[in-house]
């Protein structure tokens, strides 16, 4: 009886030090930035959203992050307009998203402030389309959280993002995405 | 063979005034509609009527459970919502009131989240814990962890 009760105790023990291990692992924000830049002779189109929800596991370099479309501000009201009714059409796919991996999380000393430059593989899904993207990118280990930063291009048509003929001069075909993202120790 | 129409003074005066007539409404118009449609401003969220008015509770009960009907109703309107603020956070310049709501394994918890007009950063940083809010802003929608709102005021 008492062997068994010993047994469950350690069983126990074990399964709270794996969860809490699990959790340790974790990093995630809900407030890091994405933003979007572009520009022509005709027009220059910005947007900032503040909401990204993403997380990081640094066991095993698993990396996502999701954003509402309806989030992103422009400075012009009708360029916001037309991004969510006739770019994006937000109303039929309001996120984006990247699921993925860092690659060479390994090569990365959590416990120590540095910077790292990393890469990052997975699907990316604008606008109800996902593409694998490779985009390299950087990790700042900083007094126990995680700044990551990465900038890469987008390609409109890649993500069947059709624009009018009557605005194609104004509208560039690639868009720079910014990613900037601080993450925390998650602790439930 | 070469035809030239000459016109009398008078009539080719009536031509010109025409044309400058028209050429002033052009200009009138171009401006109009730079001003008032490309150029046309964002919404006041702070000043306007929120299309619905409802407690934390009640919408995120709805988003979770019609997610289609919540988005058709309050995504990419003004809403205003009531409840007991979970915590404030700040981020560079950045004032969220947070509303929390369930435990989440991937983000710590779902929430309902308020990214502040900056005219009230330092009114909602200065907001304690479980203190009963009345908030307004322009509602992003759901993503399945979180109720978004952004250019958020606090109601008195």
């Amino acid at each position: 009886m008492n062997a068994t009760f010993k047994s469950i105790f350690i069983a126990f023990g074990l399964s709270l030090c794996v969860i809490s291990a699990a959790s340790a692992q974790k990093y995630a924000t809900k407030n890091g930035k994405i933003s979007f830049f572009s520009q022509t002779p005709a027009e220059k189109i910005e947007a900032h959203n503040n909401q990204v929800n993403s997380a990081l596991d640094i066991a095993n370099g698993d990396f996502v992050f999701k954003v509402l479309i309806m989030g992103f501000e422009f400075e012009k009201a009708l360029m916001q307009e037309h991004f969510n009714e006739n770019y994006l059409e937000s109303d039929k796919f309001p996120n984006s998203t990247f699921k993925g991996k860092i690659t060479n999380i390994s090569d990365i000393n959590f416990s120590k402030d540095g910077k790292y430059n990393v890469m990052v593989e997975g699907d990316l899904t604008i606008h109800n389309v996902t593409k694998k993207v490779s985009v390299p990118g950087t990790i700042e280990i900083k007094a126990g959280d995680i700044m990551t930063e990465a900038k890469f291009d987008v390609l409109l048509n890649d993500y069947n993002i059709k624009v009018p003929n009557t605005v194609i001069n104004s509208i560039s075909e690639t868009q720079e995405i910014t990613v900037n993202v601080e993450l925390k120790k998650l602790s439930n | 063979m070469k035809h030239r129409i000459y016109l009398k003074p008078n009539v080719m005066n009536k031509w010109l005034k025409i044309i400058a007539i028209l050429a002033f409404i052009g200009l009138v118009a171009a401006g109009l509609l730079w001003k008032f449609y490309i150029n046309k401003p964002h919404t006041d969220i702070e000043n306007a009527t929120p299309a619905y008015t409802l407690n934390i509770q009640e919408l995120w009960k709805q988003y979770n459970q019609e997610l289609k009907l919540s988005d058709s109703l309050y995504t990419g309107k003004v809403i205003e919502i009531t409840g007991n603020l979970g915590k404030m956070e700040r981020v560079d310049s950045l004032v969220y009131l947070v509303f929390v709501m369930e435990p989440d394994p991937d983000f710590g918890n779902k929430t309902i989240r308020c990214e502040m007009l900056p005219g009230y950063n330092t009114e909602a940083a200065a907001v304690p814990a479980n203190t009963a809010l009345k908030v307004k802003g322009f509602c992003a929608g759901y993503d399945q962890t979180d109720v978004k709102f952004i250019k958020c005021s606090i109601i008195k």
